[in-house]
């Protein structure tokens, strides 16, 4: 019971992260602890919890974007392609105008803290339309023509709206955190 | 999305540019690729280490996604 109480924040952050409305992430988050505390006596080892509750969250998440239906759906090109930000990546040739850095071993950026941490501000700061298309995507790993279908939008739009997602996260990783000195140096002792 | 028709322009231009290849990425992440836009996402990749950065770039964002929450 402590153990699930204690879980709320992070369920709270994740459910906001994907549906970017608080109240629609308050009624994912109770639905998730009441569906938790009804299933939890089989559950002893804390990391086991966690990656259990957080598994029935993503089926709540998924029950309140049906139960949002049309509100979820796009409206404005704006929200659909998120401006212009991707514009100056290449030149009129085609070619970047920045070479992109090496990120380095894959493992040793996911084992720090920092890189998620820094990851979640990124994933706020994508415009809600592309982040909600990009987690039902890549978090929720929900089909693409499943994604198309719950944001309201035509299958083209979808692989826009993604391939933008995905831009912009990862210029956004690239300066916050492979790009930044100080963690470039950490980067370089993390491989143990 | 200008940039991204280019690729398709010319049936069977098999090089293209970056734009084409990150267009290509990603959408390959979302759906099967048709063979010639996968040969010419493979061909491109071969000769451009800039796109092999971001190709792995993005596939460390999907599987740094999936441990979402997970610490």
């Amino acid at each position: 019971m402590d153990e699930i109480a204690a879980l709320q924040p992070l369920l709270l952050g994740l459910a906001r992260l994907q549906l970017r409305n608080d109240a629609w992430a308050q009624d994912a988050v109770s639905e998730t602890l009441v569906a938790a505390l009804e299933g939890v006596a089989g559950f002893q080892r804390t990391a086991q919890l966690r990656t259990w509750v957080v598994g029935i969250l993503k089926h709540k998440i998924i029950d309140q974007f049906r139960r949002a239906g049309r509100e979820v759906a796009i409206d404005t090109q704006e929200e659909m392609d998120g401006g212009d930000a991707l514009e100056a990546l290449f030149d009129a040739g085609g070619h970047r105008v920045s070479a992109p850095l090496d990120w380095g071993d894959p493992e040793a950026n996911l084992s720090r803290q920092e890189f998620f941490t820094i990851l979640e501000a990124c994933l706020e700061r994508l415009p809600p339309a592309l982040g909600r298309a990009f987690l039902l995507r890549e978090w929720l790993e929900m089909d693409t023509p499943q994604v198309c279908k719950e944001l309201g939008i035509s299958a083209t739009n979808c692989f826009v709206m993604l391939y933008r997602a995905r831009l912009r996260l990862r210029e956004c990783l690239e300066i916050d955190w492979i790009g930044s000195p100080a963690d470039a140096a950490q980067h370089a002792t993390a491989r143990q | 999305m200008q940039t991204h028709k280019a690729g398709r322009q010319g049936m069977r231009r098999i090089l293209i540019r970056c734009a084409d290849a990150h267009w290509l990425m990603s959408r390959g992440r979302d759906a099967p690729l048709p063979w010639l836009d996968r040969a010419r996402l493979y061909f491109h990749l071969r000769v451009c280490q800039a796109c092999r950065r971001v190709s792995a770039s993005l596939d460390l964002l999907g599987r740094a996604v999936k441990r979402l929450g997970l610490g």
